[in-house]
């Protein structure tokens, strides 16, 4: 509210066009779209865009039949001062797609005196009817909502026919409280739109959902362009060929090289409109300069995305810099989406729809975890250790310089991917953090994410990434992944190493730690790591006994998802100055499915602790110094952890963890030598 | 409400009462300070705020140095300021920049301070630490990002290792960490609010058994650059500014 207020006070007097309410947006089913003010300009556009509306959609619209717009109605709506009248436009390779407008009626509701205002607006769209159905309606609905709260209109007004279902709905499902009646035969609606908590919530759904569309048309691609395939060997498009076929790829594979006939012994088309059928995504190879000409050419083909391996865009420096704003700019223009440039490109590895859109000859095996990175070099070793390590990858995405597809799509993506059970993100660069915390928060509450930030005390980021640094230093970057539940880890290895704990151990319930072994002197030093690590050791052999502990009658008894009080373990009269986990996450899918693997459902949860419920059993150093890292996630149910940390309220919570820096860790390959 | 703050485009300093609307729009109440430079001026202050008033030098070398004496507390009568303030002045010699003010009395407890900056990364960031050179030096404090909900509240007073200050620590009462608690959330609830407040500092907030007193506080503002581009409307992050994460 005072946002909106205090922006439109610094705003000069109408009618200066109001540039900051352009934006690019992201449709329902994951194309792209701009959005800006209407223009005096756009009379023209206005007029084509008419005349590809249906009739009826025509009556809907204006209540009568109305073929053509006269030209003091196109005036009308192009020449807005975009105070009392503004007018919205949504472009696709800038031809108009949909117009949304509102009009301030005069001094309606506080009459407080000639001159006043009026804060109610009357608000009306008009979509073309091959894009309705792509929630467009909905898009400017809530982008005339921030205009309007910015020229300070209160509430909207709408008249619509009864017939006009998809239109009530728009207004219905936005999260507003709509009021509404019938009078003349003609609805009438009325909302106050300042933001409601549902409004915001039923926003980031629908963003949710368009961010995963986008993404799954890359990975559930059914036809691939390979752009700049070329007939030698040892060149880039060559080998993108060859690993898409190798890669076991059930889609259609076209390759496209204006200079050969065939590649690879599959016919060559001399750009993608020549395909004969539909293309889902394009891989690209070609040189910097000549991407921007094959983003047009893939444009007029319909392809929904690029995945662009050409080196020389930002990381080169300013002229290439430059020439990726050119690209995305081409990108969004056009509607498509961009994966990279300088990218390595992404993986599925999916039975049904196995895709090497990549660089990458290694096919890392079919598992589950998902995983991001930036670099291409980095990929490469990354996709090795993989392989090495045998952990599988469902989907794998190597964004380059992450123009456009970034690690909050993917976030978005694998919430709801069921393939996927543990997130993995190196973090080169976090572009835009706030909207990484708000998906992450919710993402975490369901499958671990666990992130490697690059660059932690130097703020160092590779050339190509555009980022401002941060002046709260990395004590912030920390409370972001902490408050997010996101697992930091520090290493690669250390990543690989708690991502496998997590798709293979079952949740340690606590940080206890039992230490097996057959020397005194090796299980010394493994409890003195796990000490360290903070977990809670017991040097010695075998599973302790230890005394029965006490239990809450309150708490569930649903393993996976209670939080586990170590105030019932014996230690806990010891004033511990480890991080304590004072909550378990609800990962239902993988957790319970994992627990239920390893404590066989006859025997009761509790007495089997000792030897299922903490992960000694494969490697206890590793495990200790894991599960420091694991005791500092919490899901961020608004409901019971309140409760929960009542309950643990007295526990002052260590210093360690809140101290700005920790001290480097080096893999747990070595984990004796951390010290 | 921030209407008047747009004025300097380069961004200003807030007044105190300025500050003091902006922080009670958030149920936040700043104390009154009044600043003097003579006796004359502190008998005066002191008696318009009904006495029962403190002293104290406001200078940055001088504040949170218990060794110092930079403030002189429970002054109930014009004998017993007149008192304080030659007192103070033989004390701290450098009395041209010790900057006095008279503020009303209050409540004992323990000092901490929270501030809120607008990251150019993060953008809204909160922070939480006891008062005192100590503190600071060692830089324990507690960061979070806005929004935040009351575990992180709960969560983040403690973090810090000087939390036990708080909470009872060798033998004292645990003061009110529940009124931090809410006094986080409605500081997290304002930096999220408005971009265009830079830096919000309430450097010096008692905490008492029962309550805190907010007794110094400062701000600036600066034009907002990054308008919460994704919070209330869905959009792509623009070409050519910062690219997503």
């Amino acid at each position: 509210m005072t946002q909106a207020q205090q922006r439109s006070q610094s705003e000069p007097a109408a009618p200066a066009y109001p540039r900051h309410w352009e934006a690019d947006v992201l449709l329902r089913d994951g194309g792209t779209a701009h959005l800006r003010p209407i223009s005096p300009a756009d009379a023209e556009l206005l007029v084509s865009f008419y005349s590809e509306v249906s009739d009826q959609s025509k009556y809907l619209r204006f209540f009568a039949a109305m073929p053509t717009l006269s030209e003091r109605e196109v005036r009308r709506f192009v020449d807005v001062d975009q105070q009392d009248r503004v007018g919205m436009v949504l472009t696709v390779a800038e031809r108009i797609i949909a117009v949304g407008q509102f009009e301030r009626l005069p001094g309606a509701v506080e009459p407080g005196g000639p001159e006043s205002k009026g804060d109610l607006a009357e608000v009306a769209f008009l979509v073309q009817d091959k894009h309705q159905h792509r929630g467009i309606g909905q898009l400017l609905l809530e982008h005339l909502a921030q205009v309007g709260r910015e020229v300070e209109v209160r509430k909207f007004v709408a008249e619509i026919l009864p017939e006009n279902a998809g239109m009530i709905q728009v207004f219905r499902e936005a999260g507003y409280q709509v009021k509404g009646g019938y009078e003349e035969g003609v609805m009438h609606l009325e909302f106050a739109i300042d933001p409601t908590t549902t409004s915001l919530e039923v926003m980031q759904s629908r963003e949710h959902r368009a961010e995963t569309a986008s993404v799954r048309r890359f990975f559930g691609a059914r036809s691939v362009a390979v752009v700049g395939a070329s007939r030698r060997r040892d060149t880039v498009g060559r080998q993108l060929v060859r690993n898409l076929v190798l890669g076991d790829y059930q889609g259609r594979v076209y390759v496209v090289n204006p200079s050969a006939e065939a590649v690879a012994g599959m016919p060559a088309y001399a750009s993608v409109s020549d395909i004969p059928d539909e293309v889902d995504i394009a891989v690209v190879a070609v040189p910097s300069e000549a991407v921007p000409d094959v983003v047009l050419d893939c444009a007029n083909k319909g392809v929904h995305g690029l995945v662009v391996v050409s080196s020389g865009f930002a990381e080169t420096g300013p002229a290439g810099r430059r020439l990726q704003r050119q690209l995305l700019r081409v990108c969004r223009t056009y509607g498509l989406r961009l994966v990279g440039p300088n990218a390595l490109g992404i993986i599925n590895t999916a039975s049904d729809l196995a895709l090497n859109a990549s660089l990458s000859p290694v096919m890392p095996p079919r598992g589950r975890a998902g995983f991001f990175c930036q670099s291409g070099a980095l990929g490469v070793a990354i996709l090795e250790n993989v392989s090495r390590r045998g952990l599988g990858l469902s989907t794998f995405v190597s964004a380059g310089n992450r123009a456009d597809v970034s690690g909050n799509d993917l976030l978005q993506y694998w919430e709801e991917d069921d393939t996927t059970e543990v997130v993995l993100l190196y973090l080169e660069s976090i572009g835009n953090p706030r909207k990484f915390s708000r998906i992450a928060r919710r993402v975490s509450r369901r499958k671990p994410v666990i992130a490697v930030k690059s660059g932690r005390t130097t703020q160092g980021v590779p050339m190509g990434h555009a980022v401002r640094a941060s002046e709260a230093g990395q004590a912030a970057v920390d409370a972001m992944f902490r408050q997010a539940g996101v697992i930091q880890v520090d290493t690669l290895d250390e990543m690989f190493d708690v991502a496998q704990l997590l798709a293979h151990q079952p949740l340690p319930r606590g940080n206890r730690v039992a230490v097996v072994g057959n020397s005194d002197a090796l299980a010394l030093m493994a409890s003195d790591a796990a000490a360290a690590a903070g977990s809670r050791s017991m040097p010695g052999a075998g599973c302790l006994p230890r005394p029965a502990p006490r239990t809450s009658s309150t708490r569930s008894t649903t393993p996976s998802t209670r939080p586990t009080s170590t105030r019932s373990s014996p230690c806990s009269s010891r004033r511990s100055t480890s991080p304590v986990p004072r909550w378990r996450p609800c990962w239902p899918s993988w957790g319970s499915s994992r627990t239920s693997r390893w404590c066989p459902a006859s025997s009761p949860p509790r007495a089997s602790r000792s030897c299922c419920g903490s992960p000694t059993s494969r490697g206890a150093q590793p495990a200790a110094a894991r599960s420091r890292r694991t005791s500092r996630r919490r899901p961020r149910s608004a409901r019971w952890p309140l409760r929960w940390s009542t309950a643990a309220g007295s526990t002052a919570r260590s210093r360690r963890s809140s101290l700005p820096t920790r001290p480097t860790r080096s893999g747990p390959a070595a984990p004796c030598c951390r010290r | 409400m921030l209407s008047a703050l747009t004025g300097a485009p380069d961004g200003r300093q807030l007044t105190d009462e300025e500050l003091t609307t902006v922080l009670a729009a958030y149920g936040v109440d700043l104390w009154e300070r009044v600043p003097v430079t003579s006796v004359d001026e502190a008998v005066a202050a002191g008696e318009r705020l009904g006495w029962d008033v403190v002293l104290k030098a406001t200078a940055a070398h001088l504040v949170q140095r218990p060794d110092l004496a930079h403030v002189w507390r429970n002054i109930d009568t014009e004998d017993e300021m007149r008192d304080a303030w030659q007192t103070m002045q033989a004390l701290i010699e450098t009395r041209v920049t010790a900057d006095f003010v008279v503020q009303r009395n209050a409540p004992a407890g323990v000092p901490v301070s929270i501030r809120a900056v607008e990251d150019p990364l993060f953008g809204p960031v909160v922070s939480f630490g006891v008062s005192g050179a100590a503190s600071d030096l060692l830089g324990d404090r507690a960061y979070r990002i806005p929004p935040m909900d009351q575990l992180d509240a709960h969560e983040m007073v403690r973090d810090i290792g000087a939390a036990p200050l708080l909470l009872g620590y060798r033998g004292s009462e645990p003061v009110d960490v529940a009124s931090v608690e809410r006094l986080l959330l409605h500081v997290a609830q304002l930096k999220n609010d408005l971009p265009q407040v830079r830096r919000l500092d309430l450097s010096l907030v008692v905490v008492g058994l029962q309550g805190l007193t907010v007794l110094t506080a400062a701000a600036r503002v600066e034009a907002a650059t990054d308008a919460r581009s994704d919070w209330y409307v869905r959009r792509m992050v623009e070409a050519g500014e910062t690219q997503p994460g």
